[in-house]
C-alpha cells in the first residue's frame, strides 16, 4: 500500500479476502445492518447473501429466478428482514427472510426500462429506486398480518419523480430524515423532499461534467459525496444544518477531489463510524479521505487521502460499502467478479 | 431496403495486407506487448452494419493512425470516422469496436472509444453513450441487437481463411 497526501499518513488498508462470488461482473455490494452478512450481486443474474466472520465471506445463500437479466443494485431494509433488488429486467424484486431464509416475495413493476439501484429509506416505510426511463419512483411498504414468523409486505407506490432529463444513475436517503438524493447521465444531482403531499425537487446540483454515478451521505446527514465519471468526489455540506422540517435545502459544494482517481468513478461511501470516505471506480483503485480541516463558516472542507490501493481489483471496481458495525471493515467488488474484503486502520 | 440506406455511394478504399513483420514474431520466448497493428487487426475487418459486404476499413471508419495505445497504463483510446455526419448508425459501430475488444482483450484493458472530433452531429451524445459501461451492458442484453452487432463481427469465409 502506497500512501498519498500532504502528511506522511500511517492509515493501512488491508485485504483480508477475495472471494470468487460471481461468474460475470459483479456490480454491487451491501451490509446487513448487523453488519454481519453480505449482499452482492451480477450480470450473471444472481443475488448471493454471504454470512461475514474474521474477514471472510461464507455463501449463505444464492437467490435466482427473480430476474431475468443483470441484477444492478442491492439493498437490506434497515430491520434486516428483507433483501431489495433492482435489474436489468425493468423489475424490482423483495426477498423476505422467512425462518432465516430469504423467499422472493413481491416483484414491483413499474420502471420501463433498466433499474440502476435501490435504496432503503431509515425507517424501511420507503423504498426509492430510479432507472434509465428518467424517473425515480417511492414505494410505501404496507406492513400486513403476521404470518409464521415473517410479516407479510406489500408494496404500493406513492410517488413518481420527473425531473431528472436522463437516466437516474443512484439514488441514497438522508440518515435521518425524509430527504432523497438522486445522480443522474444528466450529470446533474438533485434533493427531493417531501412538501405536504407531494414529492419535490428543492435543489438541483450541476458540479460534475460528467454522469454522477455514486452519491451517500455522512452518519449526521449534514454532508453527502458524489462521484461522477469525470473522476471527480464532491463533498457536499447543507447550510444551515437540515432540521426535520426544513423546507428549504440549501446544499454547498465545500470540496473537489478531482486528479486522485483517473478514470470515472463509480463508488463512493461514507464510513458512519470512522468518517472516512472511500471512493473506487474504473482506475481499479481505492482511495481513503479524511477530513483534515474546515473554514469557520464552514464552507470549505479539507480533506486529504490517507491511503490509497492501486490495482485493487485487476479491473473496473463497481462498489465499495463500509461496514455499518465494524469500523474500517470494507468490502467491493468488481468486473472480476471477485468481492474482497478490506480492514482500514487509521 | 435500398432507398433506406443513407450514404448509398460510399467512398471505398482499396485495402493493402502487409504481412506483419516483427522481430519477435518466430520467438516464442519473447512475450511480444499488444501494439496498435494488432488491435488494428482486430477492428479492421468488422463490417459496417449499413454496408454488410463493405469492412471499416474499407470505408475509411477506422485507421490504424485513429488507435492511441498507452502501455504504461495499458489505456486504448480509439476513434472512428462515420462516413457521412448524420450517420445513424454510429452507435452501433461504436459498440461493434467495442465489442470486438471486450472479447479479444485481456480484462486489464481501459477502452475508450469516440467518434473523431468534428465528423458527426451528435458526437457528445453519442461519445457519453459509448463509454458509460452500464449502458453497454444493457444495449448487448438486448437480443436483438447482439444479432445485430454479432453480424457485423463474423468473418466472411475469404477473411477466415486469410488470417
Amino acid at each position: 500500500q502506497s500512501t498519498w497526501g500532504s502528511n506522511a499518513s500511517t492509515s493501512m488498508l488491508t485485504c483480508l479476502s477475495s472471494t470468487e462470488a460471481h461468474v460475470d461482473r459483479a456490480w454491487c455490494v451491501a451490509w446487513s445492518p448487523a453488519g454481519n452478512a453480505l449482499a452482492s450481486c451480477s450480470a450473471d443474474k444472481q443475488i448471493r447473501l454471504w454470512g461475514v466472520r474474521e474477514g471472510r465471506a461464507e455463501v449463505m445463500q444464492v437467490l435466482e429466478g427473480s430476474h431475468d437479466r443483470t441484477v444492478r443494485s442491492v439493498a437490506w431494509a434497515p430491520s434486516g428482514a428483507m433483501v431489495a433488488s433492482g435489474a436489468f429486467d425493468g423489475v424490482v424484486a423483495i426477498h423476505q427472510a422467512n425462518n432465516g431464509v430469504f423467499e422472493h416475495v413481491a416483484s414491483l413493476e413499474g420502471h420501463e426500462s433498466e433499474v440502476k439501484c435501490v435504496a432503503w429509506e431509515h425507517s424501511g416505510n420507503l423504498l426509492a429506486t430510479c432507472s434509465r426511463d428518467k424517473s425515480i419512483w417511492i414505494w410505501e411498504a404496507l406492513h400486513g398480518d403476521s404470518v409464521g414468523s415473517g410479516e407479510l409486505v406489500d408494496f404500493e407506490c406513492v410517488a413518481v419523480l420527473h425531473g431528472h432529463s436522463q437516466d437516474v444513475k443512484c439514488v441514497t436517503w438522508h440518515p435521518l430524515h425524509q430527504v432523497l438524493v438522486s445522480g443522474s447521465y444528466d450529470n446533474s444531482i438533485k434533493v427531493w423532499t417531501e412538501d405536504d403531499t407531494d414529492w419535490v425537487c428543492v435543489d438541483t446540483l450541476d458540479a460534475h461534467a460528467a454522469t454522477v454515478w455514486s452519491v451517500a451521505f455522512d452518519a449526521s446527514g449534514t454532508r453527502f459525496v458524489s462521484s461522477g465519471d469525470d473522476g471527480t468526489v464532491i463533498v457536499w455540506k447543507s447550510l444551515p444544518a437540515l432540521t426535520p422540517n426544513t423546507s428549504e435545502h440549501k446544499w454547498y459544494e465545500v470540496c473537489r477531489l478531482q486528479g486522485i482517481h483517473t478514470r470515472p468513478v463509480y463508488s463512493v461511501h461514507w464510513c458512519a463510524l470512522t468518517g472516512a470516505i472511500v471512493s473506487a471506480g474504473q482506475d481499479d483503485s481505492i482511495c481513503i479521505y479524511t477530513l483534515t480541516s474546515e473554514s469557520e463558516q464552514g464552507r470549505v472542507e479539507n480533506y486529504d487521502v490517507v491511503c490509497r490501493v492501486t490495482r485493487a481489483h485487476v479491473t473496473d471496481i463497481n462498489c465499495v460499502a463500509w461496514n455499518p458495525a465494524v469500523p474500517g471493515l470494507l468490502a467491493s467488488c468488481s468486473d472480476d467478479g471477485l468481492v474482497k474484503l478490506w480492514q482500514l486502520t487509521l | 431496403m435500398a432507398s433506406d440506406t443513407l450514404n448509398p455511394n460510399p467512398v471505398v478504399r482499396e485495402v493493402v495486407r502487409t504481412k506483419r513483420t516483427s522481430e519477435f514474431d518466430d520467438d516464442e520466448t519473447v512475450s511480444d506487448a499488444f501494439d496498435t497493428e494488432e488491435i488494428f487487426d482486430l477492428i479492421r475487418d468488422i463490417k459496417d452494419p449499413e454496408h454488410g459486404n463493405l469492412t471499416l476499413e474499407q470505408l475509411n471508419v477506422t485507421q490504424q493512425e485513429y488507435i492511441n495505445f498507452d502501455t504504461t497504463n495499458d489505456s486504448i483510446d480509439i476513434t472512428f470516422t462515420p462516413t457521412i455526419p448524420h450517420c445513424s448508425m454510429v452507435t452501433l459501430i461504436g459498440l461493434c469496436i467495442r465489442v470486438k475488444l471486450i472479447r479479444s482483450l485481456p480484462q486489464r484493458f481501459k477502452v475508450t472509444v469516440k467518434v473523431t472530433p468534428g465528423t458527426h452531429m451528435s458526437e457528445d451524445q453519442v461519445n457519453k453513450q459509448l463509454n458509460d459501461k452500464e449502458r453497454v451492458a444493457a444495449a448487448l442484453e438486448n437480443p436483438n441487437l447482439l444479432e445485430v452487432v454479432n453480424k457485423c463481427l463474423v468473418k466472411t469465409q475469404h477473411q477466415a481463411t486469410a488470417a
